[in-house]
């Protein structure tokens, strides 16, 4: 592929890729590392893989799994930290409201309060577009907990974000 | 019971309730209108969720090869290693899983389309490349080029029904081709019921504009504004007004069948349900039904068939056998 297609993949999932690594590995060193030593070798062999998406969250598990498995002592499994961070860092600029950009970036800091596995659920679903299957697979839980997680993610968000839409009701 | 409801709003949104969950949500909101406020923040809220870009990195790709092909001769075996327990063998662990055919020669790829099919009685939500969502109906096949976002057209095929909402951009139009009908809009949203077995098609609109061509009819465009249909029946081209509830009203677990042959109620309730209907030696071609089913058991649709046309039904599993009818 060209360089500038490269580039587009590269940008759109980079950052995607090193949190669903981080998810696995709770080393941002290890995540970085691990997802653009995946962009280079996917560069350098000038793979096409019939989809990209699936491909390069696969190898990602993969390539993580087997870090674990080699450096032995990362746990797999721990104890979410369930308490959320304080809206105070997400409140906006004051200024003038209404301009969608802001109301986006918004939206964008009340997601990233949510506990990270949460929020790794919440991104795969509503970003990536991982169905609840998809999405079990990916990080060793049930559809249930995935169901879960995007419930009490809408929750939050709905009570910290709700004021970005209102007045706005439409049914469309 | 919040967390309950949160649930149920959630598989909503994302087009995965089911008759328990639906039926739940449909009683809160019953219950206060403050619920239904809430209920369309939320739906909004979701909805904004999918016009966030994702973060960039803080290099680009460019500089990430640039680096890598700078460094000492002594780190790449470092590197390698790194890649020989890692990547190399994620990937071919990768490839068992997808069976994907490892080396591709260089040359000119012919291009690929990417398909998503839901089963009967499923729903499912696509997100496509350039951040479009489409809400599948039932027993539903779509299809786009494998590089949507870089073509001139965002060329979409469907077979079965979907409720689009189109990202705007108004220089890469977005084209529907479903059986004989082209819809094309620059950023709407719009329902399409085009399964190939029902003799009716139909585009209904909830907002923006959308433009129809019949292409056997030539390559004249009817445009079509909110709450407008749409339909092809017989090839006649036939226009109508709904009520904007109406539009996509399947993706919210009603079904409204006006004048619809029996024959394709049959199929809609088939797929809806995941039974099969077996209708013996009865030819019901020239029965329509007219009927509004929300969140309704399956046993009520049959009794409907039973009062208003004689249908009598016995199930059986997953069968439903039909018997009788006297259908004007």
């Amino acid at each position: 592929m060209e360089l500038h297609e490269f580039e587009l993949i590269y940008k759109q999932w980079n950052v995607s890729l090193q949190k669903y690594a981080h998810y696995f590995l709770r080393d941002e060193e290890a995540s970085r590392s691990i997802v653009n030593d995946l962009f280079l070798y996917l560069w350098f062999s000038k793979k096409q893989p019939d989809n990209c998406k699936v491909y390069l969250f696969r190898a990602v598990k993969n390539a993580s799994l087997n870090y674990i498995k080699k450096h032995g002592n990362v746990p797999l499994l721990y104890v979410e930290d369930d308490r959320l961070t304080t809206l105070s860092d997400a409140i906006p600029e004051p200024g003038s409201p209404g301009i969608d950009s802001e109301k986006l970036q918004f939206l964008k800091r009340v997601i990233s309060l949510l506990p990270e596995r949460r929020q790794l659920v919440f991104r795969l679903h509503r970003l990536e577009g991982f169905s609840y299957a998809e999405i079990a697979d990916l990080m060793h839980i049930s559809v249930r907990t995935v169901e879960d997680h995007l419930a009490k993610s809408m929750q939050f968000i709905h009570a910290h974000a709700k004021h970005l839409v209102d007045g706005n009701l439409t049914e469309a | 019971m919040e967390d309950k409801i949160w649930t149920c709003i959630v598989k909503r949104l994302s087009c995965t309730e089911t008759e328990e969950s639906a039926a739940v949500l449909d009683e809160w909101l019953k219950s206060d209108a403050a619920h239904i406020e809430q209920y369309l923040e939320a739906k909004n809220l979701w909805k904004m969720t999918a016009l966030i870009e994702p973060e960039v990195p803080a290099e680009d790709a460019a500089e990430l090869i640039h680096n890598y092909q700078q460094e000492e001769p002594t780190n790449a075996p470092r590197r390698m290693s790194f890649w020989k327990y890692g990547i190399a063998a994620a990937l071919t662990g990768a490839l068992l899983l997808a069976g994907l055919q490892f080396f591709r020669q260089d040359k000119p790829q012919p291009v690929e389309w990417v398909v998503h099919k839901t089963e009967p009685g499923r729903m499912d939500t696509l997100i496509l490349p350039d951040q479009s969502t489409v809400c599948l109906n039932a027993g539903t096949e779509i299809r786009f080029r494998k590089n949507f976002t870089s073509e001139k057209i965002r060329d979409v095929q469907l077979k079965g029904e979907a409720y689009f909402e189109v990202q705007h951009d108004k220089t890469h139009p977005f084209v529907v081709t479903s059986g004989d009908i082209k819809t094309t809009v620059y950023g709407t949203s719009f329902n399409i019921r085009a399964y190939p077995n029902e003799a009716e098609m139909s585009v209904a609109v909830n907002s923006g504009k959308v433009g129809v061509q019949h292409v056997p009819s030539g390559d004249t465009a009817i445009f079509l504004l909110p709450n407008d249909k749409l339909s092809l029946r017989n090839g006649q081209l036939v226009r109508s007004t709904l009520d904007k509830a109406d539009v996509s009203s399947w993706a919210q677990g009603e079904m409204i069948f006006e004048q619809m042959p029996l024959r394709d109620v049959l199929a809609t309730v088939a797929r809806r349900y995941r039974v099969e209907i077996k209708a013996g030696t009865e030819d019901y071609g020239d029965c329509k039904l007219t009927a509004r089913f929300k969140d309704q058991p399956l046993s009520a649709i049959l009794k409907t068939l039973n009062i208003s046309m004689n249908i009598a039904a016995r199930q059986v599993n997953d069968t439903i056998y039909l018997e009788g009818g006297n259908c004007m």
